[in-house]
């Protein structure tokens, strides 16, 4: 029941970054709605849920879009994966974390995304991912926390029922 | 060993899958055709949901946009509407001011028997029982006592004060100025003094008209030369009423001003005549 949950939670957020996002970029510069929501399943749910959430959320913006494959499911399940170690180790509930977390997720994820593209083959495309790296963190970082605070009262819901 | 538990090697094997099959993916340049139609599958009936929302948020975003560019185009307007206005005000105040001075220029031409100095008005009266006017001409310009101050329309009034570089002008219409006057009429040619009128600001008094003096509504009154202040001849104005003198012999005319007394900018001060012009 668990898993479904986070399941419908990244179904949505890859259709969210289909369809809303597309629309909220600024500057042609289009935040990675799924990798915010990653980082915080990865901080209110631990490793598990990371992977569990990167994985999935990775393969289906990978499987719906063009790019080379793979560059968001393994960046985002590796994402998921380290941010999760620090489920227990922070106070999930100051709204700082996410922001903080997401600076570091930006910069990792594009580090592994440089990697897959070189692996592919497709170095003319990293000088790009470069340049949007910066306002795609203070997108990120003005997303964080209210997906974070969304996050936080879905996990709590479930706790109550 | 935490490291070594069922969760830890269920999460390597996951990273090993997807690590493969990003592998396969790259080197046999396969996209998984069949796993990319159930993904489009699954997400169709979300994605049609939050095109809707999307379509809203454009919307939105495309008004909010339009409304801030209208606002913008509105405030540039009301600027441009602003400074335009000022330009056709300073427009209309230039081609009323040609066309008094073009007025005034035809007048002095014509009026060739006398030397004139034109002269700006440049203050009132500031009493509320005299009038007088102030202009830019005092003796430095020649300007004496006593000089007639006429405009194109007819007569104004004579200077009373004379300084160095301005002059004081009493009004026709002042009660403390009167000028000798005649009926224009060549039938009539009755004689008078006209003068302020205390009672009505805008209607001039002439005085000592004889009961049977030929005196009808509509003659144009002027000047006659005599007094010695005034030369003969200069507008005053017309009349519009003829009233008999209480238990005299004498009758009075009601004379409308040739000249708008509230509305004068610029004169002309009759230096003297042409061929005995003061220096």
């Amino acid at each position: 029941m668990r898993a479904l949950i986070w399941f419908g939670v990244m179904l949505l957020s890859v259709s969210l970054q289909s369809t809303v996002i597309p629309v909220l970029s600024i500057g042609g510069i289009r935040p990675d709605f799924v990798l915010v929501v990653v980082v915080s399943a990865a901080l209110t749910g631990g490793r598990e849920t990371g992977v569990l959430c990167g994985t999935f959320g990775g393969l289906l913006q990978d499987l719906l879009s063009s790019g080379p494959f793979g560059i968001n499911t393994l960046s985002k399940m590796l994402l998921g994966l380290a941010v999760g170690f620090y489920e227990r180790k922070v106070n999930q509930g100051n709204l700082l974390l996410p922001m903080v977390a997401i600076v570091a997720g930006t910069v990792g994820s594009t580090v592994v995304s440089m990697v897959i593209m070189l692996a592919y083959g497709f170095a003319d495309g990293i000088p790009a991912l470069l340049l949007q790296m910066l306002p795609m963190t203070a997108y990120h970082i003005l997303l964080a926390a209210p997906v974070h605070a969304a996050m936080l009262w879905l996990k709590r819901r479930r706790a109550l029922n | 060993m935490k490291w070594f538990d069922k969760k830890t090697v269920v999460l390597c094997a996951a990273f090993i899958t997807v690590f493969l099959l990003v592998v396969s993916a790259a080197r046999l340049q396969n996209r998984y055709p069949l796993m990319a139609g159930i993904a489009a599958s699954i997400m169709a009936p979300f994605d049609y949901v939050f095109s809707g929302v999307a379509g809203g948020i454009q919307q939105g975003t495309v008004f909010t946009r339009d409304v801030a560019t209208v606002y913008r185009e509105n405030q540039s307007l009301r600027t441009e509407n602003q400074e335009l206005r000022h330009v056709v005000f300073q427009l209309t105040e230039k081609a009323a001011e040609n066309e008094r001075l073009q007025a005034m220029l035809d007048f002095r031409t014509k009026s060739v028997a006398f030397q004139m100095k034109a002269a700006t008005v440049i203050g009132r009266d500031p009493g509320t029982l005299n009038y007088s006017i102030l202009i830019n001409q005092g003796t430095g310009d020649g300007v004496r006592v006593n000089m007639p101050v006429v405009t194109n329309q007819g007569l104004v009034g004579h200077v009373m004060e004379v300084f160095p570089g301005t002059a004081k002008v009493r009004l026709l219409v002042d009660t403390g100025s009167s000028a000798a006057a005649m009926v224009q009429r060549p039938q009539s040619r009755a004689v008078g003094i006209v003068e302020g009128n205390p009672s009505q600001f805008s209607i001039l008094r002439m005085r000592n008209l004889m009961r049977d003096g030929d005196v009808i509504k509509g003659d144009k009154i002027m000047t006659s030369g005599l007094g010695g202040i005034y030369p003969k001849g200069q507008l005053i104005g017309e009349v519009v009423d003829v009233v008999d003198d209480e238990g005299g012999l004498l009758k009075n005319a009601m004379i409308r001003p040739a000249v708008d007394f509230s509305r004068i900018e610029e004169v002309f001060v009759i230096l003297g005549e042409r061929n005995q012009a003061r220096p």
